[in-house]
């Protein structure tokens, strides 16, 4: 009957069938994407392989010069959809989690760095952060995208700068929530190094929050670069990204040429849901106030 | 309570000075606009005259201070591209803006709080899945492929409903709305549809989560116990409950929708200040990105403001701390 | 003369959990007469409340009353439609909680609220209400009731807020009241009061009380006849000074044993060994042998409930033989 933690929560977690499903999907994703160079019939990158004839076709074309079934279709320069999708998603999912990633260990550091410390310095990080946080994300992104112009490190940076604060804060409530308890202050009358305090008491009692904001937010990073990337402030032309294929789609919609766009969005937002399922059971399991 | 407004407009007052050191630094670091200005083969005269004409051979700490002091006066500057001065230019496309935001918002809202207050009321219902089903997608899609998805259905298959621009509009007090007429709903619809989805699925998880929460309270076994019926007790009890963050959200959510509209007036060419913010980062016209992000600025200040005010009238509560 | 205000026979409710399902009240039988006060004695997780909110009908699903039955004044009350099941709380059976910060809705004015229960069972004009509500409002001793109609809870102390609780429960004049611990959370001297005004109040609206404790010293200075339940069920009943000079279930017992008042100054209080069994895994037999120093092998069987006159219980091993 002796679970560990991560056992006990999985047992709760498969209850939810829609979850557990969400969880495939996410893991099929992922390793579809990285194994994408090795599956897909063409490399949507190269483009001295892409045939300009074949371009705009429609899905379950056969392409007579090359003999790859396009399955999803062709994009306006001949790339297979398929392939840049499973490329595409890669990018995405690198992206996504960089930004997340950096955002997480950026935010963190500062919340429960905020928290310890106190006083002026506490209020004064935090009002900033709260400030920023008025601010709509997507409005950072897109100012600091075009002020750090294209390339996928830019991308991250815009993307951290849109997100970190909400690490921050969430950090923030939950380690000034424990910092508070007597524990932490037991703790800290002992010999031991603050850091280590930090580290070994304050933190993990901050992760259940974070887990649930860090899903959250990867999912975000990954709308809003596919969104930054539509309005053509995200990466290089040569590697599209899944928002790039759809912005390119755009202009052929009109004409009845759905494909282009529509699959690598379903992609996209197949991706997105999924995360967001695991991250809505996480969180309720998460939430002491929901349990009876 | 009036100290409680005064202290809060003082502090707008400073976040507002932070943020145009902030806004300047980050716009002027964009780019040479004067490359993007002239042709590459315009000669160094002209190119120098450009330079003069528009103050970009001053310090940045002057042009700064002259920006400040323009901007007391209310002078944004002329716009880069256009020639006319900034700010009756975005003046003249804020109305398309605020109404399509407003639309989307306030429609999102009525629909979305009942939706979410009957998926927290019955959460294992298959309506209720069904809602929520809804509103994963809502949160989960980009705005802009919604958008993509709606012109395709709606204007391209159906060719029901136009896939852009504004339609007629009729002058109200001064400005022309687009409510007004038929064929203005006609053009509204689609891009106030695809801005308010997301929203829409915010209110109902807000909604939902709230009900929840609520419902299991002795609040509401009380109410029961009392023989209340359970209209009453969410219409009375459980919506009063949640509206203080439903209003903030709200608040917020007005904000962060007038950023978003940005995509959706990208792609449904309404002619409104996100499309022009659009153009004017594409084409590096600094003082229109100014101006804009000032006026952004001052509108969430103005937003958080109002929901301060708000909140003390919805929670006696805090009325007790806002008057100390 | 006709019988007993409310009779419940047989009653059981029980709730489904992942590790299996929880009877929380088990074949529960007891009388109210009418105008009588009632004293339900138990520790927390006996059945007390869950028994209280299954009279009402108030059970939380996937929880649900799965046997017995509930008889007010020879009207059957489980299985009742949920419409009049509904029309009879407050009007017939009120109930008061435990907590009156919890149960008073924060952002509702007093006299709003309370204006809720009454029109929940009659149309009556605002004005005509909120006079009601002032009126009793003054019966349970609120000094200045018409002027106090319009604050919130929070600017009441914990003793009003209670006395607002109760006067909402009495706002239909019901023939019975629940009280969940009505005390409990309250400072010593306020629950005096409280139970002073309870008692009067019953005496002279001629409602009857059932009130819930785990207290034995208050609900011996209020009831006239008690039950006691362990483990979902009624181990003991009888006249109040009856059981308690002569309890006859050794839980009973060991209850009053443990009193501060009986303790011997200078020695520790009297303990009940053990802990109350996890509804989960009841013991085979009497749910008390565990704990039980006169228990053996007679008590793997459940005892049936033996009856002397006004006195009942369920033991093998009684400390005293009923007398009548």
């Amino acid at each position: 009957m002796i679970a560990g933690p991560v056992a006990q929560f999985w047992s709760e977690f498969r209850v939810n069938r829609v979850a557990v499903v969400a969880l495939a999907i996410v893991a099929t994703i992922v390793v579809l994407s990285l194994v994408a160079p090795w599956i897909t019939p063409q490399n949507p990158y190269d483009m001295a392989g892409l045939r300009l004839a074949d371009a705009r076709r429609p899905p379950g074309f056969v392409s007579p010069r090359t003999g790859i079934t396009h399955w999803l279709g062709t994009d306006g320069q001949g790339r297979d959809v398929l392939s840049a999708i499973l490329y595409g998603l890669r990018v995405s999912i690198e992206i996504g989690l960089s930004a997340g990633i950096i955002a997480f260990s950026l935010g963190v550091t500062l919340g429960t760095f905020a928290a310890y410390l106190g006083g002026r310095i506490e209020a004064l990080i935090m009002r900033f952060i709260d400030l920023q946080l008025s601010f709509p994300a997507i409005l950072l992104a897109l100012v600091l995208a075009a002020v750090l112009g294209q390339g996928k490190w830019q991308l991250v940076a815009a993307l951290v700068t849109a997100q970190y604060a909400y690490f921050a804060r969430t950090a923030h409530g939950a380690a000034a929530t424990e910092r508070s308890k007597d524990y932490v202050e037991a703790a800290l009358s002992t010999p031991l190094k603050p850091h280590v305090v930090v580290l070994r008491h304050i933190l993990p009692n901050c992760m259940p929050p974070l887990i649930v904001v860090a899903t959250v937010q990867v999912a975000n990073s990954i709308a809003l670069e596919a969104t930054l990337s539509f309005l053509g402030l995200g990466l290089p032309v040569s590697e599209p990204s899944l928002g790039m294929l759809i912005a390119n789609g755009f202009q052929y919609l009109l004409s009845g040429r759905y494909w282009i766009s529509i699959y690598p969005g379903i992609a996209l937002i197949v991706l997105i849901a999924s995360i967001n399922l695991v991250g809505d059971q996480v969180r309720d399991q998460l939430n002491p106030r929901l349990r009876r | 309570m009036l100290g409680f407004i005064i202290q809060r407009l003082l502090q707008a007052v400073v976040v507002m000075m932070i943020i145009s050191v902030l806004v300047f630094c980050g716009v002027y670091a964009v780019g040479n606009p004067i490359d993007v200005l002239i042709s590459p083969d315009a000669t160094q005269q002209i190119r120098e005259e450009a330079i003069r004409t528009y103050g970009l051979d001053q310090p940045l700490w002057k042009q700064y201070l002259d920006f400040v002091g323009r901007l007391v006066q209310g002078d944004f500057g002329r716009s880069f591209v256009f020639g006319s001065p900034v700010l009756p230019l975005i003046l003249s496309r804020l109305p398309a803006t605020l109404e399509l935001t407003l639309v989307a918002v306030v429609g999102a809202t009525l629909v979305g709080v009942p939706l979410g207050m009957y998926a927290g009321y019955k959460p294992d219902s298959l309506a209720a899945r069904a809602i929520m089903g809804i509103s994963i997608l809502g949160f989960s899609v980009p705005t802009f492929w919604i958008g993509l998805v709606l012109i395709f259905i709606f204007a391209v298959q159906f060719g029901i409903l136009p896939a852009g621009s504004r339609g007629e509009t009729r002058e109200l007090f001064g400005i022309s709305w687009s409510v007004l007429t038929a064929n203005g709903w006609q053009h509204l619809f689609l891009p106030a549809l695809n801005l308010a989805l997301f929203k829409f699925a915010m209110m109902v998880r807000l909604a939902r989560a709230g009900t929840r929460e609520i419902m299991l309270t002795d609040t509401v076994k009380f109410a029961r116990a009392a023989g209340e019926s359970e209209a009453t007790i969410l219409r009375r009890h459980v919506l009063r409950l949640i509206a203080i963050p439903i209003v903030t959200v709200f608040g917020l959510e007005f904000g962060s929708t007038l950023a978003f509209a940005v995509v959706t007036e990208t792609i449904f060419s309404w002619p409104g200040v996100g499309k022009l913010i659009i153009d004017s980062i594409n084409t590096l016209d600094r003082p229109v990105m100014v101006a804009y992000l000032m006026l952004v600025a001052f509108f969430f200040i103005l937003v958080n403001l109002t929901i301060d005010i708000v909140y003390v009238a919805l929670d006696p509560r805090l009325r007790l701390r806002a008057a100390s | 003369m006709s019988g007993p205000l409310l009779v419940v026979e047989g009653l059981t409710t029980e709730f489904p959990t992942r590790a299996g399902i929880v009877r929380a009240v088990r074949e529960v039988s007891f009388h109210v007469e009418a105008g009588e006060i009632l004293g339900l004695v138990g520790e927390s997780g006996s059945g007390k409340s869950v028994t209280g909110f299954s009279i009402l009908g108030l059970i939380d699903p996937p929880g649900r009353i799965t046997g017995g039955s509930v008889r007010l004044a020879g009207c059957e009350l489980v299985g009742l439609p949920a419409r009049d099941l509904r029309a009879m709380r407050g009007r017939e059976i009120a109930m008061v909680f435990q907590d009156p910060a919890a149960t008073l809705n924060p952002v509702l004015r007093i006299g709003d609220q309370m204006a809720l229960a009454i029109h929940a069972h009659e149309t009556v004009s605002a004005a005509a209400a909120r006079a009601r509500v002032a009126e009793v409002l003054t019966l349970v001793g609120i000094p200045d009731a018409a002027r106090r109609l319009d604050a919130y809870p929070h600017q009441f102390s914990g003793g009003m807020r209670q006395r607002v609780a109760i006067a909402t429960a009495l706002l239909n004049r019901p023939k019975l009241i629940i009280c969940d611990e009505p005390t409990t959370a309250l400072d010593v001297s306020v629950q005096a009061q409280i139970l002073t005004e309870m008692r009067a109040l019953a005496r002279d609206t001629g409602t009857a009380l059932i009130w819930i404790s785990h207290d034995l010293a208050t609900v011996s200075s209020l009831a006239s006849r008690i039950i006691v339940m362990y483990a979902g069920r009624v181990i003991e009943e009888g006249p109040i000074r009856q059981v308690l000079s002569a309890p006859g279930h050794p839980y009973a017992r060991g209850l009053l044993d443990s009193l501060p008042a009986k303790a011997v100054a200078g020695k520790d209080l009297m303990q009940i060994p053990g802990a109350p069994p996890s509804m989960l895994a009841l013991p085979p037999g009497c749910a008390f042998a565990p704990r039980c120093l006169r228990a053996d092998g007679a008590c793997d069987a459940e005892p049936a409930p033996t009856v002397a006159g006004d006195r009942r219980w369920r033991c093998h091993h009684p400390h005293a033989e009923p007398t009548s």
